[in-house]
C-alpha cells in the first residue's frame, strides 16, 4: 500500500477510529493517542496491508485490540459483566437531568464492552454484520444476538426513563 | 399498523438490514415521525450526533513546544541563523551591491528582499515540521527517565529485602 492509498483508506477513518477508541477507553485524550499509535503501527506495516481483503474491518479489529491492550496495561480492565446495572435516578437528579440524548449516551456507555462496541459499529458507523464479525473475531450469529440484546436494553431504559419523566410532569 | 412499526420491532430484534435502518433513522429524525415513535428521537439523535463527532485538534502540542527549552533554543537558533544568512546574502550596503538568486546576479533590491523573505518563511516552515519529531524525542526521553527511576527503585527494594 503506497502513501496515497494509505491516506485514502486508513487516515480517512481517523474520526471513526477516534469515536470507536473513545467508546472503549472512555477517555478522549487516550482515544486520540490510540488513533496516532494505530496509524503509526499500520504505516510501519503498510507493505502487508495490500493483501487485506476488508481494510475497514481490519482497521476496526486492530483498533479494538490496541485499546484492549491499553486498558490491560493500565490495569483498568475490569471483568465485564454480562449483566448491566443501572442507577435509579433520584427525583432531584431526575428533574435536573432531562436531556434524553445524554441519557441515551449514558445507557450505551454502561453496556458490556462487546455490546457497546457492536451497537456503535452498527448504529453509528453503519457496518455490515459480516464486517463486525470479522473485526471482533466472533460469528455473525453472535454479532446479531449481542446487537439485539444491546438494542433491547437501550430501549428498555429509554422507555423506563420516558415513563419517569411523564410521572414527574 | 404503520410500516415503521414493523421495522422498529425488527430493529430491536436485530433483524433489519442496513438500508431499512437508514430509512428508519431518517423517519425518526423527520417531522413526519408519529407520536408513538417520538421516544426514539433521542436514541437516533444520539447516533446522528455521534456520526458527526470528529477527532479534536491536538492543542497540547503547541503548549508543549512553548514549555520546552530545548525546542525553543533550536527554533530561535534556526530563525537567527536564517536571518543572518539572509542579511549576509542580501546586504546591499557593501561594495558588491548585488545578490545571487538561483545562480543569477540580481541588482533589484526589492526583488532580492522579497526572495529573502520567502526563503526565511520556507526555513520557518521546515523548522516547524522538524519540531514535531524533537517533541516526540523529548517525550521518549522523559519516559526513559521515568523507567530508569523505577528500575533504580526496584533495585533498591530488592537489595533492601536481601
Amino acid at each position: 500500500m503506497d502513501s496515497k492509498q494509505f491516506k485514502a483508506q486508513i487516515l480517512e477513518l481517523k474520526d471513526k477510529m477516534y469515536r470507536f477508541a473513545d467508546s472503549i477507553l472512555c477517555n478522549s485524550d487516550a482515544a486520540m493517542d490510540a488513533v496516532q499509535d494505530l496509524n503509526l503501527k499500520l504505516w510501519e506495516k503498510r507493505d502487508q496491508l495490500g493483501d487485506v481483503e476488508n481494510i475497514r474491518a481490519f482497521v476496526y479489529k486492530s483498533m479494538r485490540n490496541l485499546c484492549l491492550d491499553k486498558l490491560r496495561q493500565k490495569k483498568q480492565f475490569t471483568e465485564i459483566s454480562n449483566e448491566v446495572f443501572y442507577d435509579e435516578p433520584d427525583p432531584h437528579q431526575h428533574t435536573e437531568n432531562r436531556d434524553m440524548v445524554a441519557k441515551v449516551k449514558m445507557v450505551i456507555e454502561k453496556l458490556p464492552e462487546l455490546q457497546r462496541t457492536i451497537i456503535r459499529m452498527r448504529d453509528v458507523d453503519g457496518m455490515e454484520i459480516g464486517e463486525i464479525s470479522f473485526a471482533l473475531s466472533i460469528t455473525e450469529n453472535a454479532v446479531s444476538v449481542n446487537l439485539s440484546r444491546a438494542r433491547q436494553k437501550v430501549r428498555e431504559q429509554i422507555l423506563k426513563e420516558q415513563k419517569m419523566i411523564e410521572a414527574y410532569e | 399498523m404503520n410500516k415503521f412499526d414493523d421495522i422498529i420491532e425488527r430493529y430491536f430484534k436485530g433483524e433489519t438490514t442496513l438500508s431499512e435502518e437508514n430509512e428508519l433513522k431518517k423517519y425518526i429524525l423527520s417531522s413526519d415521525v408519529k407520536q408513538n415513535h417520538k421516544h426514539l428521537i433521542p436514541l437516533f439523535g444520539f447516533y446522528q450526533a455521534e456520526t458527526e463527532r470528529t477527532i479534536p485538534e491536538k492543542k497540547v502540542r503547541k503548549s508543549k513546544i512553548k514549555n520546552n527549552r530545548y525546542v525553543k533554543w533550536v527554533a530561535y537558533t534556526g530563525i537567527a541563523a536564517s536571518v543572518m544568512l539572509a542579511v549576509t546574502l542580501f546586504n546591499f550596503n557593501d561594495s558588491k551591491d548585488y545578490a545571487v538568486i538561483y545562480g543569477q546576479k540580481v541588482n533589484n533590491e526589492e526583488y532580492a528582499q522579497k526572495m529573502a523573505v520567502e526563503k526565511m518563511n520556507k526555513v520557518n516552515k521546515i523548522l516547524e515540521r522538524n519540531l514535531e519529531p524533537i517533541e516526540s524525542i523529548g517525550r521518549v526521553k522523559a519516559t526513559i527517565r521515568t523507567q530508569k527511576a523505577n528500575m533504580e527503585r526496584t533495585k533498591e527494594l530488592i537489595q533492601s529485602t536481601k
